[in-house]
């Protein structure tokens, strides 16, 4: 009768010991999903704002970014110096290997447009959007500058879009897809017209 | 009678020597002040005055553009607001070509630093330059075919001189309303900035601001600009 309940205490004692072990290893290792490497931990970031005034000081473009898990969703904003007008222009969710950003001499001279950049692992692309929000022709909400490029000019690449040269006419600076400095283009707004310069504007 | 021969020879000699040192002199003369290249216009005198020309149409790159309007009887905002900021110091602006940015110093201070537009069809002078006119907006022209350009209402324009560029050719810094493609060379000559930088300079610099024209004088000198590098 005397040897049954030490017994049990020891299983007891031993079980006990066993699960505290197993307890506190379980809690001091990270958690691991499927693939058996540490799960990043959600740290909610605030969303990220850019603004670039108009040379004329009239205008406001503001990106907002947010950082999710895997994407980064930007949005658009214009204002005018009054606050009166404040209107999202433009959205766009991208993976978070790509990203957008407002270059600095983004407004067109008569301040109808504005052109954004997009880098991505396939390269640099750039658009126009319309500052009212509008389409700037017919259906067309944006104009992809180097998609329109790269259709029409195998020999050359854009290495850089610097802003306007004048109130339609937005800068480009290409390479020769062969190597060495191309020439600089105009991209003419709306129309989509490239005019190739005598000129480098570099 | 040797003697006297010899004498009448030097005189004449003088007199030779004399007469081409003043050709000489009238034709540098020429060459430096009225024929010399003007930063923008065929007549240099043209854009060295107030003109204000609302309702004119201007043209830049072949393209037709709309100029702010300018109400004199309006005052600046920022003028207003820029003559509270309290800085103390001598007052430099530093222009560099290679990088094409503009700095404006007041002491140890940063006032202004911004992306300017240089010479790209006719170089911007390198040099020491003092601000020697303050016009609120005048008229810019020039150019020939593709290149034409007509700019009325150019704002905020700072004359400069110096280093042996004269006071009459016009070269300047100013405001730019027909493009925007600051960092890279896109003038005749002067120096552009974006409008808002240009406003905001244009009351910091001396000689300070008393009406819409201003000229430096003794008691009112003009501030010192360097301009410098090598425009890409």
């Amino acid at each position: 009768m005397e040897k049954r309940p030490r017994i049990i205490i020891a299983i007891c004692l031993v079980l006990s010991i066993i699960s505290i072990g197993y307890i506190l290893s379980v809690k001091g290792k990270p958690q691991t999903g499927k693939t058996g490497y540490p799960l990043p931990l959600a740290i909610a970031k605030p969303p990220q704002e850019i603004s670039v005034g108009s040379p004329d000081g009239n205008w406001t473009l503001t990106m907002k970014e947010e950082k999710n898990k895997e994407t980064i969703s930007y949005r658009f904003l214009i204002s005018n110096n009054d606050d009166i007008f404040n209107k999202e222009i433009f959205a766009k969710i991208l993976s978070s290997t790509d990203a957008l950003s407002i270059p600095a001499n983004t407004f067109s001279p008569d301040d109808k447009y504005v052109f954004l950049k997009e880098t991505g692992l396939n390269g640099d692309a750039y658009f126009v959007l319309s500052v009212s929000g509008e389409s700037i022709s017919g259906n067309i909400q944006t104009l992809d500058i180097s998609g329109l490029f790269a259709a029409k000019y195998q020999d050359y690449k854009i290495t850089d879009v610097t802003g306007w040269g004048g109130v339609g006419l937005v800068v480009i600076n290409t390479d020769k897809a062969s190597g060495g400095v191309g020439p600089s283009f105009w991209f003419e707004v709306p129309s989509g017209v490239f005019v190739k310069l005598s000129n480098r504007l570099n | 009678m040797a003697r006297k021969k010899s004498i009448k020879k030097i005189s004449w000699l003088n007199f030779a020597l004399f007469f081409l040192a003043m050709i000489a002199g009238i034709f540098i003369l020429q060459k430096s002040i009225v024929g010399a290249t003007c930063a923008n216009t065929g007549n240099c005198k043209e854009s060295l005055s107030l003109k204000i020309e609302n309702g004119a149409v201007a043209t830049f790159s072949g393209q037709k553009i709309t100029p702010p309007q300018i109400d004199l009887t309006k005052t600046d905002e920022s003028r207003r607001v820029l003559g509270e900021a309290v800085l103390t110091g001598e007052k430099r602006i530093y222009v560099d070509l290679t990088t094409q940015t503009l700095t404006a110093y007041q002491g140890d201070v940063v006032f202004l630093q911004t992306k300017i537009s240089s010479g790209k069809w006719f170089p911007t002078p390198t040099g020491e330059f003092t601000i020697w006119e303050k016009i609120r907006a005048t008229k810019m022209s020039g150019g020939q075919g593709a290149d034409y350009y007509y700019l009325p209402n150019v704002p905020y324009v700072m004359f400069f001189s110096g280093s042996g560029v004269a006071a009459g050719r016009g070269f300047s810094l100013h405001g730019a309303y027909w493009h925007n493609n600051f960092g890279h060379p896109m003038s005749h000559g002067c120096v552009n900035m974006r409008q808002v930088d240009a406003q905001k300079l244009y009351y910091w610099v001396d000689p300070s601001t008393n009406g819409n024209v201003t000229l430096s004088t003794g008691d009112n000198p003009g501030t010192k600009i360097i301009i410098y590098g090598e425009a890409p």
